[in-house]
């Protein structure tokens, strides 16, 4: 999965170096603040206990994002879909959907670094067993973006999942994923 | 534009809410839970084994070598195997740990779909004493995952190794066998021990059969769950029940003997002495190089919260096995004469003491030496001279030669084609393969209390047999011809005797009695 992530990083470099005026941030900053939508994939990677029954794999999603009366804060729907295997019969699909907000640094970098956090809910369904449902989730992450002429900002993206489970009678642990990819967005 | 803003909170909220009130059960614990707990066990019994009986080795150790110069008769009666007649070295000691090496354990479905629920690689190192979980009726509990809630017609283990300690390689020189320590490798540690895993071959009828390369009847092991629940159609695993036990068991304890190989590549005239397991079902001869159809399994489930007991008084110091209700004894032992037409004729009447299986099988041609290939002269002379006699056993019962039984009676089938030969150890092969003969899932060894309980039985109809001689050792139990009845049919018996037919339901205790 660290190769998957190095070409990851290695195309999105390869990406920006080919527009020449990626870097001309002071003419497009307004165009940042436009509605937004745009769809992102990459490793996708259980942590702590479910690391133990699944394993990474790729996973990818969309989401729309558009901005707060300041502009460096956003409202962001996220979702996506992932489905983690493993060598034996343990397999963990997860589809989040959520609401997030979105505060981008305020101070003037050819680049954004935007901060996230949010909450909605996320169905599962595990094998072997068979059963599926919808379990509550929180989540909180980290962006750079780098604007690609006045519509297409392309960026990289680190997202925390806690799939919570503590008030269902009889759970003993909640789930843990990261979410780590590239992804491409438009400026509407 | 106003209504947009507040939307993704909004959404935000109703998942939240829709997500907590929707759920019931917690997945992730629930797929962290396991709740299908695999068992592997040593022994013919279910639970209360009978105790170590391995026979001492040593009669007499020499005062001046300090070393053993005679074998008990005990020892060579019951632990050393007649393919053991090259080296009469006495240095052989019993041994004391019994290893497995797993790779991964498989259950297949009823549409012989396989599900990988134990690809976890592990290994086990058991003292061959009486309080070894292997040995005590406890057993190991493996590691692995839950499956989806089907029925499972079988289960498939993956044994890499299976290892005793204990064999010496012997060179002959000129004032006697050398003997030296075989090591192997276990956990990747080099350990005194050997790996008979390796030998696990029938191939003294299935290199002739045009199947042959494509024969790989242990890895894996295919072990039929042949549950009452399920009518003997398998195991019924549900997610619903707290626990299922799935109880495999591997008959080792009491069953190991010492056999002799020759080796076919050193200078030196070498053979080896090695413990595997009891060659009771397929007979290990003078000159095999494989020990292979000798791993004696069984494997059933029971969930723990349903499961009752049968107990009661039996003669002790037998076995006692408690079988569904209605089928055949028979089953559950081994016929010595599926060579015989009975219906036909009650001659010639057959017993164990005539010989094994094989041996009585008119097509048990002999086999060919394995070629040499090392350097020295003497061993490759000593190839031809083996080649030779080969060929003249071989043209002695093919294709006029005539089989003659030990009590001197000649059988008419000659093995004279190609097609009596396929018949006679498909014959074989049906006597001694999976379905026809099956150990007993509910086994207890009664102790000299007189008093036994056989635990964890699944509710249903059990017939309750005790068997009519003491257990001997690295021998299971046989039926043979007894007479024909009134309609010419053949009527067999089996060395196990009918007590009760018991009924257990979900926490009760039937008594036999």
């Amino acid at each position: 999965m660290k190769r998957i992530s190095l070409y990851c990083a290695v195309a999105a470099i390869a990406l920006l170096a080919s527009f020449s005026d990626a870097f001309a941030y002071q003419e497009r900053k307004d165009y940042f603040s436009k509605p937004q939508f745009g769809g992102w994939f990459g490793p996708v990677t259980p942590v702590g206990d479910l690391a133990k029954r699944v394993e990474t794999n790729l996973g990818g999603g969309a989401f729309f994002r558009f901005t707060f009366p300041w502009p460096y804060l956003k409202f962001g729907i996220d979702s996506s879909y992932q489905k983690f295997k493993s060598k034996g019969v343990n397999e963990l699909q997860f589809v989040p959907v959520f609401g997030n907000i979105l505060f981008q640094i305020p101070v003037e970098f050819p680049v954004r670094f935007q901060f996230k956090a949010g909450a909605g809910g996320g169905w599962l369904s595990v094998k072997p067993d068979n059963k599926n449902g919808w379990d509550p989730i929180f989540m909180g992450g980290f962006e750079v973006s780098f604007p690609a002429g006045r519509i297409v900002n392309i960026g990289l993206r680190i997202d925390y999942i806690y799939i919570y489970e503590g008030y269902i009678k009889g759970s003993k642990n909640g789930g843990h994923i990261i979410n780590t990819g590239i992804q491409l967005y438009f400026n509407i | 534009m106003r209504v947009m803003k507040h939307t993704p909170a909004v959404i935000a909220v109703l998942l939240l809410a829709f997500a907590v009130n929707c759920i019931k059960d917690p997945l992730l614990t629930d797929m962290k839970t396991k709740k299908l707990i695999v068992v592997l066990k040593g022994t013919y019994e279910s639970n209360s084994p009978m105790e170590w009986n391995m026979p001492t080795a040593c009669a007499h150790v020499d005062p001046v070598t300090n070393k053993c110069d005679t074998y008990t008769p005990e020892y060579l009666a019951q632990m050393q195997d007649d393919s053991v007649h090259e080296c009469n070295s006495t240095t052989d000691t019993l041994p004391n740990v019994f290893m497995v090496d797993l790779s991964e354990i498989r259950l297949f479905d009823t549409r012989g779909k396989s599900y990988k629920f134990a690809n976890y690689r592990q290994t086990f190192a058991s003292a061959l004493s009486d309080s070894d979980p292997m040995f005590n009726g406890t057993g190991y509990p493996l590691s692995n995952d839950d499956v989806p809630s089907k029925a499972y017609t079988a289960v498939a283990l993956y044994m890499r190794k299976m290892l005793l300690d204990g064999a010496k390689s012997y060179a002959a020189r000129g004032d006697g066998w050398y003997p030296s320590v075989v090591w192997d490798v276990y956990k990747e540690g080099e350990y005194p021990t050997y790996n008979f895993n390796a030998l696990q071959i029938h191939s003294y009828f299935d290199t002739l059969r045009l199947e042959s390369t494509s024969i790989n009847r242990v890895y894996p092991m295919v072990i039929p769950i042949n549950d009452l629940l399920t009518g003997g159609a398998g195991m019924f695993y549900s997610s619903k029940f707290s626990y299922t036990v799935l109880e495999i068991r591997i008959v080792v304890k009491n069953f190991i003997k010492k056999y002799e190989q020759k080796a076919s590549a050193s200078s030196e005239y070498t053979v080896k002495h090695f413990h595997a397991l009891s060659d009771w079902l397929n007979d290990v001869q003078k000159g095999d190089a494989v020990i292979g159809g000798n791993v004696l399994t069984v494997a059933r489930t029971y969930v723990p919260e349903l499961v009752g007991r049968i107990s009661g008084t039996a003669t002790a110091g037998r076995h006692v096995i408690a079988i569904p209700a209605g089928s055949s004894i028979l089953n559950y032992t081994l016929n010595v004469d599926p060579f015989i037409d009975h219906s036909v004729t009650t001659a010639p009447y057959r017993d164990e003491s005539m010989g094994t299986l094989r041996s009585l099988n008119p097509c048990n041609l002999p086999k060919k030496p394995t070629y040499y290939t090392g350097t020295s002269i003497y061993r490759a002379l000593e190839y031809f001279l083996q080649y030779e006699n080969y060929k003249y056993e071989w043209n002695k019962l093919v294709p006029q030669g005539t089989f003659v039984y030990p009590d001197a009676t000649q059988l008419t089938t000659l093995c004279d084609s190609y097609d009596t030969f396929k018949d006679q150890w498909n014959n074989y092969s049906r006597e001694t393969g999976l379905r026809s003969m099956v150990l007993p899932q509910l086994a207890v060894y009664v102790p000299s209390s007189g008093t036994f309980s056989i635990a964890n039985v699944m509710p249903g109809s059990y017939d309750v047999y005790v068997a009519n001689r003491a257990p001997e050792y690295g021998k299971l139990y046989h039926n043979r011809f007894d007479h024909l009845d009134a309609e010419n049919n053949p009527v067999y018996v089996s060395e196990f005797t009918f007590l009760k037919t018991v009924t257990v339901s979900p926490g009760s205790v039937a008594t036999v009695p």
